[in-house]
């Protein structure tokens, strides 16, 4: 599992998931990687947005966090697991509910 | 002849409830709205028209939406600027460009929902900093009102349920977005940036909706 956690940001508008490793990313390395994944992506130098038609839009930050644009924790863990393998090389091999059983998934609809 | 003032609409609880009291005082409001995404989402987007419609009922205005972009500014000055001034630059330019809007509307005001200290960069210095920017003269009628009293008054109108409906947060917004900015300060860091061609384009892109939600000239 390459996340540690899945929850709703703090205004509970969106929905957080951390990596369970923390890490270092250069964003416009990311950036570069993030577009040959066929995501469209803006830079913001300490943050990117990525978006493409099969996930809800991303925010990934320097440390790994990403911020995913939909309430529902299934989705937010497919978007992030797209993005974050798109941007480390790191690929996601545990399904949602894997992350449901070890109680991973702190928002509404990870209830194991 | 009533005053006229541009009411900037974020789709928090604040600046509807600023708009009600100048409303109520006899301001003739015209509502102006920088759309952050991607830094927010299409729900955050939503609540600007929404709002702008219950304020049409409450006060009996019809009031024209203005909606300028603004995310494209907050990646310059990510990029540019000092990490910590984040949310004074992009105050300064939102103040700005609406300004640029109500004027071009012929609003005598610019206006919005701050109060002090309800974020951590809502701060007299932080303010001070960004009033330098803005052609016209800023009123901040919640400027002393506390939270509860805020959204006492936006429940009362039926701003509240709207206000507080999903809409992701400001994802750009800093760690440490710095609370005591000095006007020497911000000048420099807008400096690092094309601040008047940023603020010419959004105000370029800049479009109006009725009530109905239809392009309005």
């Amino acid at each position: 599992m390459i996340f540690r956690e899945i929850r709703p940001c703090r205004t509970k508008g969106a929905l957080e998931v951390l990596p369970t490793e923390p890490v270092d990313l250069q964003l416009d390395t990311v950036e570069g990687a993030l577009r040959s994944a066929k995501f469209e992506v803006v830079n913001a130098s300490i943050l990117v947005v990525a978006s493409r038609g099969d996930i809800a839009e991303t925010t990934l930050y320097e440390d790994g966090r990403l911020l995913v644009k939909s309430l529902d924790p299934r989705t937010a863990h497919k978007s992030a697991a797209r993005v974050f393998e798109a941007a480390t090389g790191t690929p996601e091999t545990s399904g949602f509910e894997e992350y449901v059983a070890a109680g991973r998934v702190k928002a509404k609809g990870g209830a194991p | 002849m009533p005053h006229k003032v541009g009411m900037l609409i974020s789709g928090g609880i604040d600046s509807p409830v600023a708009a009600y009291m100048l409303a109520r005082q006899g301001f003739d409001l015209v509502a102006i709205n920088l759309d952050n995404r991607p830094f927010t989402d299409d729900n955050q987007f939503e609540k600007a028209p929404a709002l702008i419609r219950k304020l049409s009922e409450v006060t009996g205005q019809d009031i024209k939406l203005w909606v300028a972009p603004h995310g494209a500014n907050q990646v310059q000055f990510a990029r540019k600027a000092d990490r910590h001034m984040q949310c004074v630059l992009c105050r300064r330019m939102m103040w700005s460009v609406a300004a640029e809007i109500a004027r071009a509307e012929g609003c005598e005001f610019i206006a919005t929902g701050e109060s002090l200290g309800q974020v951590a960069s809502q701060t007299l210095p932080n303010i001070e900093s960004e009033n330098a920017a803005p052609s016209l003269p800023m009123l901040r009628p919640l400027i002393g009102f506390d939270k509860m009293d805020i959204e006492a008054i936006a429940k009362r109108i039926g701003t509240y349920s709207i206000s507080t409906g999903p809409g992701a947060c400001c994802t750009i917004v800093p760690d440490k977005p710095v609370t005591n900015a000095t006007l020497l300060r911000t000048d420099a860091e807008a400096a690092k940036v094309d601040f008047e061609g940023m603020k010419k384009r959004a105000v370029q892109e800049a479009f109006a909706y009725d009530l109905q939600g239809n392009p309005a000239v």
